[in-house]
Parts: C-alpha cells; sequence; structure tokens
C-alpha cells in the first residue's frame, strides 16, 4: 500500500508550503502596514524625519534612533491641534459633515431600501442596478458634474433659472455643495446594509402589529425601523468614514474657508512641508476612523449578520400600487442625480462648447483626439499600476483568507481588514514617512504607490476571497488528504479552482478601485507614473473641462465594464 | 488488506475529552461499527484513524505499521464522507480519478508531480491514461455507475453521488475503508439498499472496513462486530447478536432499542429464577442477577397481548388498559398501562378490524425467559 511512501512525510517540525507562506504575509504586514503606521506616530510626536526601517539594522542604529526620538518627543503637535483655529476648525468641520451627510444618506436611502425589498416595486432590477452606479464614480468627477449642473453657468442652474427667474439657487462651491455630492454619492453605502436588514427581517412580526390592530405606517414605524435599526446604524457609520476619508469633493468643490481634515493634512504634507503636522493630522483620521468601524462593526455584529445570508425567506411583498408607484418615482428622482453625473460628463466630453440649456452647442471628437494624443500614456500608467496591485492582490488573497479559515491565523484577518481605518492621503503621508530612507528607499517610485493600493484595498480583495472559502466546506479539503494528496495538492486540486471566482472579483475590486483612486496617487505617484485618475483630478484643478470630461469617461467605462464582470461573479457582496 | 489496532485514544479538545481511552480491535476483512448517540466521540477516533485528527494520546496501528503520526495524506485508508465531500468543479470521472493522481504526485519524480498538477488545469493537453481510465472506469462499475462519469457531482441524485463517494474511496485499493455516517443523508427506502451495497462491496473485495453510525438498526444489520460507544468511551463490544441479547448496561439496552426498561430490585429465587420488583409490580425472570439493582428488559415484540375475558398463559400475567395505539402496517404498537408502569407492546400482523382502542381493557403476558436483567453500572 502507500502507507510507506508517507512515513517521510510527517508533519511535525517542517517548514511547510502554509508555515512559509505565514512568515511571507507576516512580513509583508509588518513591513508596509505596521511600519508606516509607527513611522507617522512617531513622527507626529517628533515633529522630524525618523528611519525605523535604519533603526532594525544594528544595536548602534537602534540607540542612535530611540535618543533622537527622545530628544525630539513632544505633544506640541497635538496640543496645535486643539488650539490652532485652522486644525480645530478642520476637525470639527469634518465631524459635522460627517454626521450631516451620514443622517441624510440614512433618510435618503430609507424609503428605497423598504421599496427594493418589501415592495412589489416597479423595475426593481433597475432601481437595484442604479443604486450600484454611485459607488463607481470617483468624487472628483462627481464633483466637477456637479458643477457641470449646478455652477454659476450649470446647465440646470440656467434651465431653472430661466424658470424661476433666480439667479442662483445654490452655491456648489460651499460646504452644502460638498454635502450633496457626498450625499448623492455616498448613500448606497447606507443603503446596502439597510436592504440587508430589510431582506432578513422576519415579516411575521410586521404582520403581528398588523393583526394586533396597527396601521401600516403606525407597524412601520414601532416594528419594522426598531428592527432595522443595526442594519442603518451600520450603513450611516460608514458612510461616516466614507466622507471623513473622501478626498476629490473637497478639493475640487471646498472653499477656503471650509477647512477639513482631510485636506490640511495634505496641504501641510505638500505645501507647507510640515511633516508633524501631517503626521499629527493623519493619526487623528486614522483613530477617528478606527473608531468608527469599531463601533461599527459591534452594531453589525449584534446582528449576526453572516449567518442570515444565505436563506431569501419567502414573503409577501407589499404590492398597494399607491406605495409601489410613489416609492418607485422617489427612487427615480434620487438616482436621477448620479445619472444625470454621468450624462454631464459625457455630454461635456463631446461638446465643442457647452453653456446653458440640455445640449451643447455642437458635438465633437476633438476632445477625445486630444486625449488620445496627450494622455495615453496615462490611461497605460493605470492600467500598468492597477494591473500590478492586481498581482500581488491575487497572492495576497489568495493565501490570507486560507490561512485564515482553514488554518485559523486570525491574527490575518485583524491586519488584513486594518487598512479600512487608513484614508488614503494618511497612508501615502505614512508610507512616504516610512521609506523615505535606506535600507528600503521607496518614495517616489512607483512600487510604493502600488504597494499602497495594495494595502488600501485588501480588506474589499479579502472580503470576496474570504466569503467564498468559507463557503467550500472543510470536508472537501479532508477528502483530497483522505484521497491521499499532500497539502500542496489539495490547494492545487480543490481548495484553489474553488475559491477562484472570488479571487478574481477581490482582484479585479481592486484593480477598479485603485485606477479611480486619488488621494494617495496624488502624493505618491512619481511624474513618470502618473494615471489617468491624477491627470483627469490635475486637469479638473486646472480647469480644462472638455478634455477631462474626455478621459473620465474613459475612465467610467473601464470601472462599469470591471464592476459588471465582478458582479457576473460573485454577486453584490463584494461591492463595499 | 490490513487489521486496525487502536490502543487507549484519547483525544482532548480543551478540556473536552471527545475520545476516553478507546481501544479496539479490527480484524483483516471484518465489517466493524461504531455505534452511539451524537456527540460519544464515534465520528471523532474514525477522523483519528484516516488522520484528520491528531490524536492527544494513544497510538493506532493498521496491519504491522504504527501510522499515529502519519499525516492524512500518508495512511492507506479510503474514506466515506456523511456529506459525500464531492469535489463540485471535478467531474464524476475526475473524482474518482483523483486519489490515483494524489497517488501519482506523491511518488512520482519532478515531471510526474507537473503532469498531475497540469491535469487540474487542462484534460486536453494533459489527457488520462489508459491505465488510469480503466481502474476508474472499474470502481464506477462496482458501485453501477456506468456512464455516468462525465457528469458533474451536482447533476446526480444523493444516492447516485454517495455510490460516487465510494466508488472514490475504494479506487485506490485502501487497506482500510473508513464510513463515517454515509447514509445518513438519504431516504430509508435508498438507505436500506445502499445498506446492501455497501456490505457486499465490502465481502466482494474483502476489505477491512469501519462504519460510524447512530442508527442501531444499520449497525446491527451491517456489521460483523460492533462497539457502542458513550461518553467517549466503549461501553460494549461485541456481534451483533451478543449486544442484543446481552446489553452490559442500561445505557446499551436503551440505545439497542429496549422499549421496555424499568428500574428494579432483583430478588434470587431459585437456582435459575429471579424475582424482579420494578414499581407496584413482581414479576419473574429466568437466570440469576449479579446485582440487586438492575434494569429489567422486556422487548416490545416479546409481550403478548389479549382482550380482558380471552385466555391467557405466560410465566407472568397482569391486567392493564390500553393508553394509546397506532398503526404501524406490519406492526401494531401500544402503550399499555400496568399498575405504576407503561409497557409497549408490539403486536405483529394486526389485522385491521381487530385492533384495540384507548381505554380497552386488556392483559398482557411474557416469558420468564424473555426478560434481561442488565445490572446498574
Amino acid at each position: 500500500m502507500t502507507a510507506g511512501s508517507g512515513g517521510r512525510e510527517g508533519w511535525r517540525g517542517r517548514l511547510d508550503f502554509d508555515r512559509l507562506a505565514y512568515i511571507a504575509v507576516l512580513a509583508f504586514f509588518f513591513l508596509f502596514l505596521l511600519v508606516p503606521f509607527l513611522s507617522i506616530l512617531v513622527v507626529s510626536v517628533t515633529g522630524r524625519e525618523v528611519n525605523l526601517l535604519g533603526g532594525l539594522l544594528g544595536l548602534s542604529r537602534m540607540e542612535e534612533l530611540a535618543r533622537r526620538i527622545a530628544e525630539a518627543a513632544s505633544a506640541k503637535y497635538y496640543v496645535q491641534l486643539l488650539t490652532f483655529p485652522r486644525y480645530f476648525r478642520a476637525l470639527v468641520n469634518s465631524v459635522t459633515l460627517g454626521l450631516g451627510v451620514a443622517a441624510a444618506c440614512i433618510l435618503l436611502s430609507l424609503p428605497i431600501a423598504f421599496g427594493l425589498a418589501r415592495t412589489r416595486l416597479p423595475a426593481a432590477r433597475l432601481v437595484g442596478a442604479l443604486c450600484l452606479v454611485p459607488l463607481m464614480i470617483p468624487t472628483f468627477i462627481s464633483s466637477f458634474a456637479f458643477l457641470l449642473m449646478f455652477g454659476k453657468t450649470g446647465w440646470i442652474t440656467q434651465i431653472i433659472s430661466s424658470v424661476l427667474g433666480v439667479q442662483e439657487f445654490f452655491d456648489v462651491h460651499s460646504p452644502f455643495g460638498v454635502g450633496m455630492v457626498q450625499v448623492f454619492f455616498f448613500f448606497p453605502y447606507a443603503l446596502l446594509p439597510m436592504l440587508a436588514v430589510f431582506k432578513v427581517m422576519d415579516p411575521t412580526l410586521e404582520e403581528a402589529a398588523h393583526l394586533l390592530g396597527a396601521r401600516r405606517f403606525f407597524a412601520f414605524l414601532t416594528t419594522t425601523l426598531p428592527l432595522a435599526a443595526p442594519g442603518i446604524g451600520a450603513g450611516a457609520l460608514l458612510v461616516f468614514v466614507v466622507s471623513l476619508e473622501d478626498f476629490g469633493t473637497p478639493m475640487i468643490l471646498s472653499p477656503r474657508r471650509f477647512p477639513l481634515l482631510i485636506v490640511e493634512a495634505y496641504r501641510e504634507m505638500v505645501g507647507y512641508f510640515n511633516w508633524g503636522g501631517a503626521a499629527t493630522i493623519a493619526v487623528l483620521l486614522v483613530l477617528l476612523s478606527a473608531l468608527v468601524l469599531l463601533v461599527q462593526r459591534r452594531v453589525l455584529g449584534s446582528t449576526e449578520f453572516g449567518t442570515i445570508t444565505g436563506k431569501p425567506a419567502s414573503r409577501e411583498l407589499i404590492e398597494d400600487p399607491r406605495i409601489c408607484t410613489g416609492l418607485f418615482l422617489y427612487s427615480l428622482i434620487a438616482l436621477a442625480i448620479p445619472v444625470m453625473a454621468i450624462y454631464s460628463t459625457a455630454v461635456q466630453s463631446f461638446a465643442t462648447t457647452w453653456g446653458a440649456g440640455l445640449l451643447p452647442d455642437g458635438f465633437t471628437l476633438a476632445n477625445y483626439a486630444y486625449v488620445i494624443e496627450r494622455s495615453a500614456g496615462a490611461v497605460l500608467n493605470s492600467f500598468l499600476l492597477g494591473g500590478a496591485a492586481l498581482t500581488i492582490s491575487l497572492a495576497l488573497s489568495a493565501v490570507i483568507p486560507y490561512l485564515v479559515v482553514r488554518r485559523r491565523k486570525v491574527v490575518l484577518d485583524y491586519l488584513g481588514f486594518l487598512p479600512l481605518a487608513l484614508p488614503g492621503v494618511p497612508l501615502a503621508i505614512a508610507m512616504i514617512l516610512a521609506f523615505n530612507n535606506p535600507p528600503l528607499k521607496l518614495t517616489g517610485t512607483a512600487l510604493l504607490l502600488i504597494i499602497a493600493y495594495v494595502i488600501r484595498r485588501m480588506p474589499y480583495a479579502l472580503r470576496s476571497t474570504t466569503a467564498s472559502i468559507r463557503a467550500i466546506g472543510p470536508d472537501l479539503e479532508e477528502a483530497s488528504f483522505a484521497l491521499g494528496a499532500p497539502k500542496f495538492l489539495s490547494l492545487w486540486g480543490v481548495t484553489l479552482p474553488l475559491m477562484l471566482p472570488g479571487i478574481f472579483a477581490g482582484a479585479i475590486m481592486v484593480f477598479l478601485t485603485s485606477i479611480r483612486e486619488v488621494s494617495a496617487t496624488i502624493l505618491l505617484a512619481p511624474q513618470e507614473w502618473k494615471p489617468m485618475s491624477l491627470v483627469i483630478f490635475e486637469g479638473l484643478l486646472r480647469g480644462e473641462f472638455y478634455t477631462s470630461s474626455a478621459i473620465s469617461m474613459i475612465l467610467i467605462a473601464v470601472v462599469m465594464t470591471l464592476q459588471y464582470a465582478v458582479l457576473r461573479l460573485v454577486g453584490e457582496k463584494a461591492l463595499f | 488488506m490490513a487489521s486496525v489496532r487502536i490502543q487507549d485514544l484519547v483525544k482532548l479538545y480543551g478540556s473536552l475529552r471527545a475520545v476516553d481511552g478507546v481501544s479496539l480491535a479490527v480484524e483483516e476483512g471484518e465489517f466493524f461499527a461504531l455505534l452511539g448517540p451524537s456527540g460519544c466521540g464515534k465520528t471523532t477516533t474514525l477522523r483519528c484513524i484516516a488522520g484528520l485528527e491528531r490524536p492527544s494520546q494513544g497510538e493506532i496501528i493498521i496491519g504491522a505499521q504504527p501510522v499515529t503520526h502519519l499525516p492524512a495524506f500518508g495512511r492507506p485508508c479510503g474514506m466515506v464522507f456523511q456529506s459525500y465531500a464531492l469535489f463540485p468543479h471535478l467531474s464524476v470521472f475526475d473524482n474518482v480519478a483523483y486519489g490515483l493522481r494524489a497517488r501519482r504526485y506523491r511518488q512520482g519524480g519532478p515531471v510526474r508531480k507537473a503532469a498531475v498538477l497540469g491535469s487540474f488545469l487542462s484534460q486536453r493537453a494533459f489527457p488520462p491514461d489508459a491505465a488510469l481510465r480503466e481502474r476508474v472506469r472499474e470502481a464506477l462499475h462496482l458501485v453501477g455507475l456506468d456512464e455516468q462519469e462525465a457528469k458533474a457531482p451536482g447533476q446526480l441524485s444523493g444516492g447516485m453521488q454517495q455510490r460516487v463517494a465510494l466508488a472514490r474511496a475504494l479506487v485506490t485499493e485502501p487497506a482500510v475503508l473508513l464510513l463515517d455516517e454515509p447514509l445518513s443523508n438519504l431516504d430509508r427506502k435508498l438507505r436500506i439498499s445502499m445498506r446492501g451495497t455497501i456490505r457486499k462491496i465490502q465481502q466482494a473485495l474483502r476489505i477491512t472496513a469501519i462504519y460510524v453510525t447512530h442508527d442501531q438498526e444499520e449497525a446491527l444489520s451491517l456489521a460483523d462486530r460492533l462497539a457502542i460507544m458513550d461518553r467517549g468511551r466503549v461501553v460494549q463490544r461485541g456481534t451483533p447478536a451478543e449486544i442484543y441479547d446481552r446489553p452490559a448496561t442500561p445505557f446499551v439496552a436503551d440505545f439497542i432499542g429496549a422499549e421496555n426498561l424499568f428500574p428494579a430490585r432483583a430478588i434470587p429465587s431459585g437456582p435459575d429464577l429471579t424475582l424482579v420488583e420494578a414499581g407496584d409490580l413482581t414479576f419473574r425472570a429466568a437466570g440469576r442477577a449479579k446485582a440487586e439493582r438492575v434494569r429489567a428488559v422486556v422487548r416490545p415484540q416479546a409481550i403478548r397481548l389479549a382482550r380482558a375475558e380471552e385466555p391467557l398463559a405466560a410465566d407472568n400475567l397482569f391486567q392493564g388498559e390500553v393508553r394509546f395505539g397506532s398503526y404501524l402496517g406490519a406492526t401494531a404498537r401500544y402503550e399499555v398501562a400496568v399498575k405504576d408502569l407503561v409497557f409497549i407492546v408490539d403486536v405483529p400482523d394486526p389485522r385491521p378490524g381487530a385492533l384495540y382502542a384507548p381505554g380497552d381493557q386488556v392483559q398482557i403476558g411474557f416469558a420468564a425467559e424473555s426478560v434481561l436483567l442488565v445490572e446498574e453500572a
């Protein structure tokens, strides 16, 4: 029999595949997650450059490093955070904006979520699909589209003022404008968890309320809404974090008098070379996001989401045509804004000039011709950078969930989800501070940007892969062992093929979020490696609206195509 | 074919002793069943034999070879899982071929290894050779699944999936076949026919089989010998007849399907007779009890039932009242209250016209030989 050959393959004390992979992944996290975070922490108290990695090279260097840190350490920058009016106002503004946007997102998405989950909504599939559109468009493009629609010479502004005779009905370059963009483009973050709770909620509870004599609206207020509270809360907290992290909208729309933390961190870094200040704001942003996400996980955890998803309970959908039509029209109005934003960008990209009215003065392909001539390199860069990030993610998101789910390396689970609390600007600042010196001088290289993409989007990649590996029963792998297949063959022949759809979906998500990313990019991208997101962003800041629209349309087309591929691979759960 | 010996096997999960000192000796070619309620440690014992769990203590020897420290893939075992664990992304053919390919991978050089890995990427580039095909077809033929090899497991019925799992476990000609509740996902009719299939194949191949189940009927009908487990320990082992006739403990008696199991006091009364006091009843049992505190077992099919006015002769005869009756086709089962005890009585081949109704006054009778006395633990 085969037993004799197995004797040499004892399972103790061998440096096998699992263990090697585990060590490699831990090293990656240590280098590119822990060291950068420690670096901004240290810089936020010293205010000057420190070379943490260099300090690891030898005892004398470590002593030198410790001495330098001890010499310069002070809470100066943290005190400044509270005493500098501009910093303090930025903190207050960021929190206020986040809270306002979160509240507005709940109000906006509550009827849509209820309509999708509990009523026979006309064209429910279309409404559902349209709800995903806002997530695909980077905020610097949506902010720009808001300018095209509601700016002083925006076409909607023109139409409204000609009808109503008012000059300007709101100023897009204002806190309100920033909030509007965030509400209409971030509300799906609130909608999706809400939709999930509405779908899994036991409708008999509501029916019981009806039988007890409660009118429908009363039953909704007293039964449905309290039961949905965890989902609503979780969504709101997520919106808060996303708003806090958003860089594109405030850069395009926020006026000088309305400082926000994320913009201040960027300005300290790039404008004033104030490393201590930048690091301190970065630390604050990270801690704030981490705190809110921690609360969010708690809130979600209390409802045992994971166990319910597989089983769609059969239920009676509300058929009352007044309710259905009402909710349908409401949904269309809410979704019209993101759709019109794409429309505006598209029209602008084909326009010779566009002033007032639904249509421009004339159509042309010249903008695209110009873009292809001037920015083809940027498009290529996007694909190369995104492709490199995709490749690294592919490897990581194949190995990490495997180690977490099958080998119970729970540490990796926590480490893998930490980057959720790392907004792009703080991450970029941390990367620059950590890798500015030998032995690993990566600042100014494309590699550092690629790693930043990988780290930042890791949770998204991991989520889709972890879900797919959890769906594979452990008995399949055991069956493989029992059939005589060693670990590597089992992984290759059974586990990996079953994980592939999830892995691919996760990796594509990394690609498409990387190519629309701008906040880490603007700090990390070397001149010769500028991707199209950055070219669009800079074009918009310079006022090159027509050509920027053309590249934006290319970006949106790529993102939407890939997003469709992800949906086909794994369904909606990988989206946020 | 090989014998399996397990010595003092212990498996701890934290402080829980899932398997607590199990020793078993399974002979070559024997069909051995591990029977017990869920959580008794029978599946964990099987998984230790397969190498899917690391024993905390103890020794497992297959044939002459200690395998305790071998990983699962190094052991000469084939295993059928409760869930079948068929690979959903592979065809029936590739599922069955898996073990053969795994062996080639394990034993082959770099080129052979690469070819096996390649066969998972492209069947066209690395087609199965004639020998592999032949072995797979033989295995599928053995379980009666010719012509199904191109299908995906998901396209097959539960019974057919079960057969694929069996073929997959057998194709490598393992020394020991391990079966973990293989029939629990099938409906009753299919379960009984698959039972026959498994037994026939096991006898044709003369393969050593260890079969885990919580279904006493399955264990009794399939196994040459069985062990009954409770809370991580083996409480009795023997042939089905030995265990059925002489349950060693009240637990075994209960588990093996003794419906009438009364706590009782045994009073020796003559060389081959015991008086049994159970509740307010006293009846006679053959033989001598070893202890005073016992459980008295009277099997439902050993009790005769008659209307109060009909003549009935038996060593033990009592008047009672029918509490409840259920007609089961081949038998009718009644609950008969006699003083403070309730007897379950099975009447074979009942005529629909002559069924008893609740409230009927009846008498029950059973022989002294049919009373089993089991010592209290």
